[in-house]
């Protein structure tokens, strides 16, 4: 039998562990850059508010500035915890475990999804009271709405193609073993 | 010890492991290789989350296994598993006088090698960590489920590969 003989050389594999290490780093930068940039946001956010309240003495304006910025917090600490989560799969599980863990990551709509249409929700709350003055509330519901809805249904595209046949694969391995 | 001498250290000490299972399923060079790479990668990105509370070899068994499930070299369904015609380590499968005689006989080897190759997914992975000589135990440890119902299975696959093996004999005679 043709059988490869694994003596990889020690070149080899330094090159291969250099290329986790830069993974692992690059992982680092992403995630802590998108956290930073909601970190900044956040407090970008308070002071507006409180700017714009200040100059207009409009209730709103604080209603809709909370409203943001608890949209932004809820995005901060869910981001990276999701992102690790896609990015490093514990492959050291269970069998039984890892696919089920697999099967759950690959749902379209998961119970914690509720999180991210509370942010989307608080983020619309927070649009609709921040643009009323302007009278740029129609406007700007139909634009979020609008763009919600696109993600939504490109997401689901991209879904049914690349993600539903891992998840279908996962279930079909899952009743295999369950089965007896 | 650092995430690097850690794994550095892992990989030299269970290469051998590593390199059977890649053996077990696929039969050229290059996949061999490629799946060998994943189950490397796979130990990097899991090695975090080891707390020691299995032990190493279950850990390195149950990545090579998950590994191979989702292998993106190839397509699972089409992999194969293969077995070594001196392979001494067939004996869990089949009785050491069967065994003795099949190994023997090329042809029946080959016949072994089909009907494996004919198993599930599941039953390809409980075979193939049967080849390495875990016990029960250790294989319900790799693959979640309890040990009696990897007793079940191993069980009915030995009588389903003993069943297929008997007709053949019969047509060989």
């Amino acid at each position: 039998m043709n059988t490869y003989n694994f003596k990889i050389l020690n070149a080899e594999f330094d090159q291969l562990v250099g290329k986790l290490k830069t993974e692992d780093a690059s992982y680092a930068t992403l995630s802590r850059g998108i956290q930073i940039v909601y970190w900044i946001l956040i407090p970008f956010f308070i002071f507006m508010t409180i700017r714009h309240y200040n100059d207009s003495g409009d209730f709103k304006q604080i209603i809709g500035g909370a409203c943001m910025v608890l949209s932004f917090l809820i995005f901060a600490l869910f981001f990276g915890k999701y992102y690790k989560e896609y990015k490093y799969v514990d492959y050291s599980l269970p069998t039984l475990l890892m696919l089920k863990k697999a099967a759950y990551r690959y749902k379209p709509f998961q119970g914690r999804t509720i999180w991210i249409i509370v942010a989307l929700a608080l983020m619309d709350f927070g649009l609709f009271y921040n643009n009323q003055e302007e009278g740029l509330v129609l406007e700007t519901q139909v634009m979020f709405i609008g763009a919600i809805l696109f993600g939504l249904i490109v997401g689901l595209i991209l879904w049914y193609f690349k993600y539903k046949p891992l998840r279908d694969d996962a279930l079909r391995l899952i009743a295999e073993i369950e089965g007896n | 010890m650092n995430k690097e001498e850690k794994f550095n250290a892992i990989v030299t000490e269970n290469r051998d492991r590593i390199q059977r299972i890649c053996r077990y399923y696929n039969s050229n060079t290059e996949d061999q290789k490629d799946m060998f790479q994943e189950v490397l990668v796979n130990i990097w990105k899991s090695l975090d989350s080891f707390r020691g509370d299995s032990a190493i070899s279950t850990w390195i068994y149950r990545i090579a296994v998950n590994t191979s499930l989702t292998f993106t070299g190839k397509a699972y369904r089409n992999m194969k598993l293969i077995v070594n015609g001196n392979e001494q380590n067939l004996n869990p499968v089949l009785d050491e006088e069967e065994l003795n005689e099949k190994l023997l006989q090329e042809k029946q080897l080959e016949q072994l090698q089909t009907e494996l190759n004919q198993l599930s997914v599941i039953d390809k992975a409980l075979v193939s960590l049967m080849f390495e000589g875990l016990t029960m135990k250790e294989i319900a440890d790799v693959i979640g489920i309890t040990e009696p119902n990897v007793k079940v299975k191993i069980h009915r696959v030995k009588a389903q590969l003993k069943e297929k093996l008997k007709e053949n004999h019969h047509e060989y005679v």
